[in-house]
């Protein structure tokens, strides 16, 4: 007479994933520090250099707006690198608990 | 494109005025790509090396403050040798300019600028025939000249607003002028040459360096009051000179100095750099103290003569500094006050003329400079009567209270209502234009016509936008922007490539690894069931049963939300609208000047470097 169990099994050990998250910002940041690069030379160009005038003040306007906008982006590539590494930790830590089928049969001994 | 560009005169002038900035070897050769795309029109194609005289052991080890930068340009099987001379531009280096080549300082710079070119030959591998140019301002052009009529250093030399040649300075620099000197003048000592009238000394200098080989071509500023002095300083100009009136409004300074006494020109030139230095600190108690040494904080609330023995009383060593500071810098002082009051007339009804000052500010200074001298004469007559300065103790001994009262209320009264009524004439501010004749700027644009003119060290062009309104656009900070902005756009573009790569590397590669790590486990486990079940203590879990197989129930799912590509492609928009951003500010600026063709063409090839 035969029978079956199940197991749940961690088929290989966990793991921390978090440093995913800082080597993720850290390549957020090296596009951010370009971007503050950039309306730094603006900025420079328009104040420094004082500059005046129809052309620069619709420049500093688009500067400005640009800026608003990216701000929000990296408010959201924030908020999506947490999502990002949280569903791939669980995700991978998911799969390594694997479901076992053990099948059970009488023991010869008992014969 | 030939080297000779170098030398036109905005380029050569703007490249001197940059090396005032002390770039390093790369902004340096940007800088100067910058400038020749500017006022050519062109891209420089050849070679550059730079070097400056910082990293010149040999140049260094003299102490002399001598700065410089060579740069060896080469293009077209054409080579030659730059050297820019750093000039001095601020006040106290005016002064120094003038006092320096009497004192010896520019005799040990010139010997640092031909060191300096000797050791730039070694460290570029260059034999003696590289022809070799000299571009300078100030003193720098006066470093290049002493050394290049004496020593042949340069081969060519270009200066702007130069220090010219002194021949005191040339006595001690150049053994064979001294020997000239002495055997011509008859001299017995080094000292004599002070006796020789300035005029003759400086026609036999001319004469004898008249066969020098050295080409000098100079810019001279009519305006400029290094100009001024050149003559009665007894300095000697050698070279072709271009002399350009760069305030039209008013006269030459030179005309203006040579009217006014030596003694009154060299007493006012000091006091107007006193008071320059200290107005630029702040206000009068700033001024009282370059002059006098002494802190008017500590005559604030002295009013009365309670007040006064106070201060005696609790403050002695106030007491003690204000005195001490008084007997020390009283006298020089009033005696300036006192020519300058003299020649009041003169002096300020010259400037008023030329149109340096209003009249207003004439009668101002006239009746405040009489007032200062009668005041400082009061003061050092009751010091000279009241305080003795004990050396050996260092404490102040009072001749009485009421002397160190009066000496109190009128340094802190009639004395400082005068500088106020001086410095609120605006008479110093008026008077601070003439020491921006001596910069490369002003000479710059008196020389630039048209559409473009200098700011700083930019590049500026005028446009009329209708209605009479100009709109003045910095060039230099235009191309900069629109040059660097794209290379920093682009920059971001490669750093959004890395974070793709990133996140392809940290979560849908890895993400496949360890799906593979996980099945390569489940291998394991289904390779030998029965070890691992015994491992785990299931074999025998149930009496009279066993394991007869083991099968994972394999579920690995898919790797979901896990992906930045709405971000990612968002971020390069941003990169697309930047590259816009640019190009429409060039489009506003070329509709702007549509009429200078260069405009265009400038930003065609000011990103090829």
């Amino acid at each position: 007479m035969k029978f079956t169990d199940t197991e749940i099994v961690q088929v290989i050990p966990e793991e921390d994933h978090s440093y995913k998250g800082r080597r993720l910002r850290q390549s957020i940041e090296e596009i951010q520090d370009k971007d503050d690069e950039f309306y730094s030379l603006i900025n420079n160009v328009i104040v420094g250099e004082d500059q005046k005038g129809k052309i620069m003040d619709q420049m500093s306007t688009v500067a400005f707006m640009r800026k608003l906008n990216e701000q929000k982006l990296y408010m959201s590539l924030a908020l999506k690198t947490i999502k990002v590494v949280g569903n791939y930790s669980e995700r991978v830590e998911d799969n390594k608990r694997q479901k076992v089928v053990l099948t059970y049969n009488q023991s010869a001994k008992v014969n | 494109m030939s080297l000779e560009k170098i030398t036109t005169t905005n380029i050569w002038m703007r490249l001197v005025n940059t090396e005032y900035d002390n770039l390093n070897s790369k902004e340096l050769e940007l800088k100067f790509k910058s400038i020749y795309l500017e006022e050519t029109g062109e891209l420089y194609e050849g070679d550059i090396s730079i070097y400056h005289s910082s990293e010149s052991e040999v140049t260094s080890k003299l102490n002399s403050g001598y700065d410089g930068t060579a740069l060896l340009l080469s293009n077209n099987n054409e080579e030659k040798l730059y050297v820019i001379n750093q000039g001095t531009t601020n006040l106290a280096d005016w002064k120094e300019n003038i006092k320096g080549p009497f004192a010896g300082k520019s005799e040990k710079q010139a010997e640092a600028t031909r060191t300096f070119v000797d050791d730039t030959k070694r460290n570029f591998g260059v034999g003696d025939g590289v022809e070799t140019i000299s571009l300078g301002h100030s003193l720098g052009h006066h470093n290049s000249s002493m050394t290049g009529i004496s020593d042949d250093t340069f081969d060519e030399i270009y200066g702007v607003n130069g220090l010219q040649i002194s021949p005191v300075e040339a006595y001690n620099y150049d053994f064979n002028f001294y020997d000239a000197v002495n055997v011509h003048f008859g001299l017995r000592g080094k000292n004599d040459i002070y006796e020789i009238p300035t005029n003759e000394l400086a026609e036999f200098t001319k004469e004898f360096y008249a066969d020098a080989p050295v080409k000098i071509h100079q810019y001279i500023s009519e305006d400029d009051p290094l100009y001024a002095v050149t003559e009665k300083a007894g300095f000697v100009t050698f070279g072709d000179v271009t002399k350009v009136d760069t305030k039209l409004e008013t006269d030459g300074i030179k005309e203006l100095v040579d009217d006014i006494p030596d003694d009154v020109i060299a007493s006012f030139r000091d006091l107007a750099i006193d008071y320059a230095d200290a107005d630029n600190k702040g206000g009068v108690n700033e001024v009282v103290y370059q002059l006098l040494g002494v802190q008017m904080e500590y005559l604030e609330g002295i009013e009365g003569k309670a007040d006064l023995l106070k201060w005696y009383a609790m403050h002695n060593d106030e007491v003690d500094e204000t005195m001490r500071a008084l007997k020390d810098n009283l006298p020089p002082l009033a005696d300036k006050i006192r020519l300058i009051s003299q020649n009041a007339d003169t002096i300020f009804g010259r400037l008023y003329e030329a149109g340096y000052i209003d009249e207003e500010q004439k009668k101002v200074m006239i009746e405040e400079i009489g007032n200062l001298d009668e005041g400082l004469t009061k003061i050092l007559g009751l010091i000279n009567a009241n305080v003795g300065v004990n050396e050996e103790s260092w404490s102040v001994a009072l001749g009485g209270d009421i002397a160190t009262f009066l000496i109190g209320k009128e340094i802190a009264g009639s004395l400082t209502e005068s500088i106020q009524n001086i410095l609120d004439s605006g008479t110093l501010d008026s008077l601070k234009g003439i020491k921006d004749s001596h910069s490369i700027n002003e000479l710059l644009n008196a020389m630039t016509k048209g559409k473009k003119s200098y700011i700083g060290k930019d590049l500026i062009y005028t446009a009329n936008a209708g209605g009479g309104e100009a709109i003045k656009v910095n060039m230099t900070a235009a191309l900069k922007m629109y040059r660097k902005g794209a290379m920093l756009l682009d920059e971001k573009r490669t750093a959004i490539v890395r974070l793709e790569e990133r996140l392809n590397e940290e979560i849908a590669i890895s993400y496949r690894e360890e799906k593979y790590k996980v099945l390569d486990g489940i291998n394991h486990i289904e390779a030998s069931p029965k070890s691992f079940a015994y491992e785990r203590g299931w074999m025998h879990r149930y009496p009279l049963y066993e394991v007869e197989s083991l099968v994972v129930d394999e579920h690995i799912e898919p790797l979901r939300n896990a992906d930045m590509d709405e971000e990612v492609r968002e971020l390069y928009k941003n990169v697309e609208s930047g590259h816009m951003m640019l190009e429409d500010y060039r489009k506003a600026i070329e509709e702007l000047f549509r009429k200078e063709e260069e405009v265009a063409q400038m930003f065609d090839l000011v990103r090829g470097f």
